[in-house]
């Protein structure tokens, strides 16, 4: 079996339930006594009317019989309602701990450019990765385990009346609760696999095609789509109704098998039990208790066979979690530097070449950037730039040379080590939370006026007077929205809250219109103004208000000057210039 | 509980009576099977053989098991109708989508398509197989099973007919009170899933922000103040269905209580009392499972309704637009657009009193500031959109941007072109897909992409697209501007094709992109003012209006709203 199906949980899951063991205990047990309740209630319900229908029976003899019916009652739903809040609470206890665990899994890889892939569906499914997590245990674990508790329970509890009833009892419940359960799964398996499979397929493909909905229609191809995709649609549903076929056949071949445990029961009853009249009152218990444990190990195949669903999840949980992960870069205290000094950027002889890349991203590249420089990196694609960012923000070591940052008093620090670079990446997220909230993650112990002032300087102030609630409003997706502009603006205030004496911004502001990028960048490098500023651009925007334009290629730097001087020396730049200016005819 | 749209699906009323049908024979065959095992019972009791009572027991099995393959033949073919039937809605919706109006999924949103076409669909089909049979359990199986009590023992008859109605009355109260908690509860825990997925969308700005510890601590605190909500909602949402589960067994342990005491004084027989207490439970039981799958219900109505919407919403559009193909576009055609006006949602217009004309082949400039209306001008353009107001005629036909004889017409080259996850050789012919290899490889190579196609391990047969190799914006495009040389139309619609571009790759590509557009009537969305000088005419959208037309040198030449807009970008070199 552990050929096909992984059951080993992975070792941080085994370390987020560890601390509730406890609670995980006591829903279990609750859960065995829920069914055993289930289940004596019917017994002693059969014990009793057999018993009062012998003539000599008086209400006085029956009086035990009737209050443990009325116990068993009681018992039952009472028992199970604590069960579910119990093995609820345990489970959102454990939930809590994953979404801190899987948080600062992805946080501490988000800085590598080669970062896992945060698209909105893979996030999506991680997030539901964690409902099918608490699944596993409210509808499969838990309902295994108890089932198979009361299995052994009812037989030991027959073997006090009789040895054949409880080898009767047992022999059915292997057939019913293990052996037909465990054959459904493994016929089930590789179906699911298969189905999961053609589903997945399917499901990309349409995401694919409806994204290119206007493309199949202005290729006359519409017709051809939607043909292919009813098709594969067909292929999603029939693949899971053959699914839900192997689950029914095992739940009718559990009962049919359970019913001849039961007349089973009661010929093993009747023989050793008929011998007085007495123990032949515990036949009809028997057979009468015999029911709830039908509809209980009936449920066994299905909990069962949703287990592959769920153990998809956990992979891939487990490809993103890590395992006794070092301490995130962000834990250290040493990465939170003030900014009451000035650095140089100084990289002597970088290369760097990508883990399993055959060649050099970048090529013995020398690179001095001054205090309060502000420098614009330029070049197509591909050819650095965003491998260079990450050098300096010291994410990511340089494979020779060295990446430093050094102090006014001349004492020279790793790039990895000192972090006094403000990084403000490309898109400007904005969480679903406060304005407050927003803007304190980049200083959590920034006071309102703080606050306010960042806001004031990246020309958000009427924003903020416009709020319904001031810093406590909603922003984001569900809340108050903000333009592109403003959205880049707020970006901008974290980064002043920060206050770090590097500021490093990577194609900031190209989403926007050619204005909005235009008035961004001077509002920019105003608030900015006695930092170093680095700005990664594929536009020639106000090129002229940098101190220095330096163009990459094909990872080496290939220019590198003032702006005003490439206008005079270089005509290759000067080109580019009047292009992106070029409005009015030159001739 | 009851959903019009549900029964309103073809075949569902004939599914109701066959549920009702299949309910009947169940109880019947579970009346029999307790009948007969409480007679086996009985003479067990009064010690007679085993042997005698075979006959009994075998009519119990048979009776048990035909029960349950009955059951199982129920569920086979709900399980084959819900399939059909959510078939059968997944194929309008992919109608609905793919259909030659482009503008119609486009209107719908992309993401609520595909997950009405996914999601939706799996909903539809548990609902379908859920709802129906618990309704008609009710009413097949519940109340024969209350009537045999009757029939077997009025007494214990009546202790389950009176809870009956304690039950639906909890059921109701309890019921609707722990329901709303729950929906809002449900609400609340999507809220926090969102929140979550949010969060980690933003990793990159928590990472750059420093902020990993702090934020992983707040995800932490949020997700256990959910825990102790949720925790507090289920404590009432669980007492509702505790109280359900004690009414059941108050009635069971009164049934058994009841019979006890007349069987102490003699006026009952044990196999009647057999029979009336193994009869109880299955009626309590068929009651219970009514009110259970809630959510199952909940999210299947509204996927139902999405569904429908989506595919009303394809029936609707298959009527109008029966006009007059026009011929297609050539030297001496003429295009006149008088009053045009779009607004989106009964909102404020978007676009009103466009008017302009267009002969032959021309490249007409549409600029203006974002937001101003140009996109939408370009959606109406494209088909996309229709119109609310105003007039268009093609060679002095009437006509509309949405038929498809305009839009075979048309290459639409988006600001980000859509690549198939699919080789790039497929990618290219996806207009002209019999086009052969070489016209392919001709086509890249004049589009400037033979450095990738060298690049990429398989070359043109390598598979790109999300779960494929990832091109850059540039490559995007030239793919966009190779598939229209495949396949060539005379009209081309740009959007803004070349703002996100770095300024080299933009050099180059407007030099290939000129050399497309000759011979060919040109339609170019863009803020990037350099292309005004290879336009012949220019609209100048502000404010949803054109406020200013003409040729382009002249506007520039003298003050214009044109020269305003670009002297603000950059200084110009004069």
């Amino acid at each position: 079996m552990s050929t096909m199906v992984n059951m080993k949980a992975p070792s941080w899951l085994r370390g987020l339930v560890a601390p509730f063991r406890k609670n995980a205990t006591a829903a279990i047990l609750l859960g065995i006594a829920t069914l055993a309740c289930a289940s004596l209630l019917m017994f002693v319900s059969g014990y009793l009317i057999s018993k009062t229908a012998l003539p000599s029976t008086t209400l006085f003899k029956v009086m035990v019989a009737i209050a443990l019916v009325q116990v068993f009652g009681i018992g039952r739903p009472i028992l199970r309602y604590f069960e579910r809040l119990i093995s609820h609470d345990w489970v959102f206890r454990v939930t809590s701990s994953l979404r801190r665990m899987l948080f600062s899994s992805v946080e501490s890889q988000a800085g590598k450019p080669d970062a896992l892939r945060s698209t909105g569906k893979y996030l999506e499914l991680l997030s539901d990765d964690i409902g099918h997590l608490q699944n596993l245990y409210l509808r499969v674990a838990f309902p295994t385990i108890i089932g198979i508790a009361l299995f052994v329970v009812s037989v030991v509890f027959a073997g006090f009346f009789s040895w054949q009833a409880a080898l009767a009892v047992f022999a059915c419940g292997l057939i019913a609760a293990v052996l037909i359960p465990v054959s459904a799964l493994l016929v089930s398996v590789p179906m699911r696999r298969k189905a999961k499979e053609i589903r997945s397929r399917e499901y990309a493909r349409l995401a694919d095609d409806i994204l290119g909905a206007a493309d199949w229609s202005f290729a006359r191809r519409s017709g051809e789509a939607a043909q292919s995709h009813i098709a594969a649609g067909r292929n999603v549903l029939d693949a899971d109704a053959a699914i839900r076929r192997i689950a029914r056949v095992a739940d009718l071949a559990v009962r049919i098998v359970l019913g001849c445990g039961l007349i089973v029961l009661i010929v093993a009853a009747a023989h050793s039990l008929q011998g007085d009249a007495e123990s032949a009152n515990y036949i009809a218990a028997f057979a009468l208790g015999f029911f709830p444990i039908i509809e209980t190990l009936s449920l066994l195949p299905s909990a069962l066979s949703d287990f592959t669903n769920h153990s998809d999840s956990i992979a891939r949980l487990d490809e993103v979690i890590l395992d006794e992960r070092q301490p995130s870069s962000s834990s250290d205290p040493n990465r939170r530097t003030s900014s009451d000094r000035n650095y140089a950027i100084e990289l002597s002889g970088v290369d760097y070449a990508y883990p399993n890349a055959s060649a050099n991203t970048l090529f013995s590249l020398n690179l001095s950037v001054y205090p309060g420089q502000k420098v614009a990196i330029l070049g197509p694609s591909g050819a650095g730039k965003s491998t260079l960012a990450a050098l300096v923000r010291g994410e990511i070591e340089p494979t020779s040379g060295a990446v430093s940052l050094v102090g006014d008093d001349g004492t020279r620090t790793d790039a990895r080590v000192a972090s006094s670079v403000c990084y403000i990446p490309q898109s400007a997220f904005i969480f679903d939370q406060t304005l407050r909230e927003n803007l304190a993650m980049a200083k959590p112990d920034a006071s309102d006026e703080e606050l306010v002032a960042a806001l004031f300087k990246v020309g958000l102030a009427g924003k903020l007077a416009a709020l319904p609630d001031g810093l406590d409003t909603r922003v984001g997706e569900t809340g108050v929205g903000f333009s592109g502009g403003e959205a880049h603006r707020l970006a901008l205030a974290r980064a002043l809250l920060m206050d770090k004496p590097v500021v490093l911004l990577d194609e900031p502001f190209t989403a926007l219109d050619p204005e909005m990028e235009r008035l961004l960048l001077d509002e920019l490098i105003e608030a900015f103004d006695g930092k170093t500023l680095i700005v990664i651009t594929h536009h020639l925007a106000r090129i002229e208000r940098f101190d220095r334009v330096i163009l990459m290629q094909d990872g080496s730097v290939t220019l590198n000057g003032e702006p005003s001087e490439l206008m005079r020396d270089n005509a290759w730049f000067r080109r580019l210039v009047s292009f992106d200016r070029g409005v009015f005819p030159d001739d | 509980m009851f959903d019009k749209a549900l029964l309103g699906l073809p075949g569902m009323r004939k599914v109701y009576l066959a549920l009702v049908a299949s309910s009947l024979v169940q109880s019947a065959l579970v009346i029999a099977q307790m009948l007969a095992l409480a007679g086996a019972l009985s003479s067990l009791w009064a010690r007679e053989p085993i042997e005698s009572q075979a006959p009994l027991l075998a009519a119990f099995l048979v009776c048990f098991a035909v029960r349950y393959v009955v059951s199982y033949i129920q569920d086979e073919a709900l399980d084959r109708f819900s399939v059909k039937t959510a078939l059968a809605l997944r194929d309008k919706v992919m109608h609905t989508t793919f259909s030659e109006r482009a503008g119609l999924s486009h209107r719908m949103g992309t993401a609520a398509t595909a997950s009405a076409a996914t999601e939706g669909i799996d909903d539809i089909a548990r609902y379908v197989r859920v709802l129906p049979p618990k309704l008609c359990g009710l009413i097949g199986f519940s109340i024969p099973i209350l009537a045999s009590l009757f029939f077997v023992d009025w007494v214990s008859g009546a202790i389950c007919l009176v809870a009956l109605p304690v039950t639906v009355l909890f059921m109701v109260v309890l019921g609707k009170q722990a329901r709303t908690r729950s929906e809002k509860q449900y609400a609340e825990n999507q809220r926090l899933s969102n929140h979550f997925i949010d969060t980690l969308r933003g990793v990159e700005t928590v990472h750059a922000l420093d902020a990993g510890k702090h934020v992983g601590e707040a995800v932490y605190e949020s997700s256990e103040r959910l825990r102790t909500t949720t925790v507090r909602t289920l404590s009432v949402a669980t007492l509702s269905s505790a109280v359900l589960d004690l009414i059941a067994v108050f009635g069971i342990a009164g049934v058994a209580m009841m019979l006890a005491f007349r069987l102490i004084d003699g006026s009952i027989a044990l196999e009647t009392a057999l029979a009336a207490l193994m009869l109880s439970p299955e009626f309590f039981g068929s009651i219970r499972s009514f009110s259970s799958d809630f959510h199952a219900s909940l999210d299947g109505k509204n996927a139902l309704a999405a569904v429908l919407e989506i595919a009303e919403a394809g029936a609707e559009s298959t009527g109008p637009n029966r006009l007059e193909p026009p011929a297609p576009w050539s030297e001496r055609s003429s295009l006149y657009v008088r009053d045009l006006a779009f607004s989106y949602d009964d909102a404020k217009a978007a676009l009103q009193g466009v008017s302009f004309d267009v002969r032959g082949f021309s490249r007409v400039g549409i600029v203006g500031p974002s937001g101003a209306g140009k996109s939408t001008l370009v959606n109406i353009l494209a088909g996309f959109a229709t119109p609310c107001a105003g007039s268009i005629s093609i060679n002095d036909t009437p006509a509309s941007f949405e038929t498809e004889a305009w839009k075979s017409q048309l290459h639409y080259i988006p600001q980000f072109p859509h690549l198939f996850n699919a080789t790039l050789m497929d990618n290219i012919r996806f207009y002209a897909p019999h086009s052969s290899r070489e016209e392919v490889e001709r086509a890249a190579d004049l589009a400037g992409l033979g450095k990738t196609v060298s690049r990429l391990p398989e070359g043109l047969d390598t598979v790109i697209g999300e779960g494929g190799r990832t091109l850059s914006g540039g490559e995007a495009q030239r793919v966009a501007l190779a598939r229209i040389l495949v396949d060539e139309r005379p009209v081309l619609l740009f959007d803004e094709p070349t703002a996100h571009l770095d300024i080299e790759t933009e050099l180059e590509m407007k030099r290939k992109m000129l050399s497309c557009m000759e011979g060919k009537l040109v339609f170019f969305a863009t803020h990037r003012m350099h292309w005004l000088r290879d336009m012949d005419y220019v609209l100048v959208i502000d404010g949803g209006l054109i406020v200013e037309s003409g040729n382009p040198r002249d506007l520039l030449a003298r003050d214009s709203v044109l020269r305003r807009l670009a002297l603000s970008d950059g200084e110009v070199a004069a």
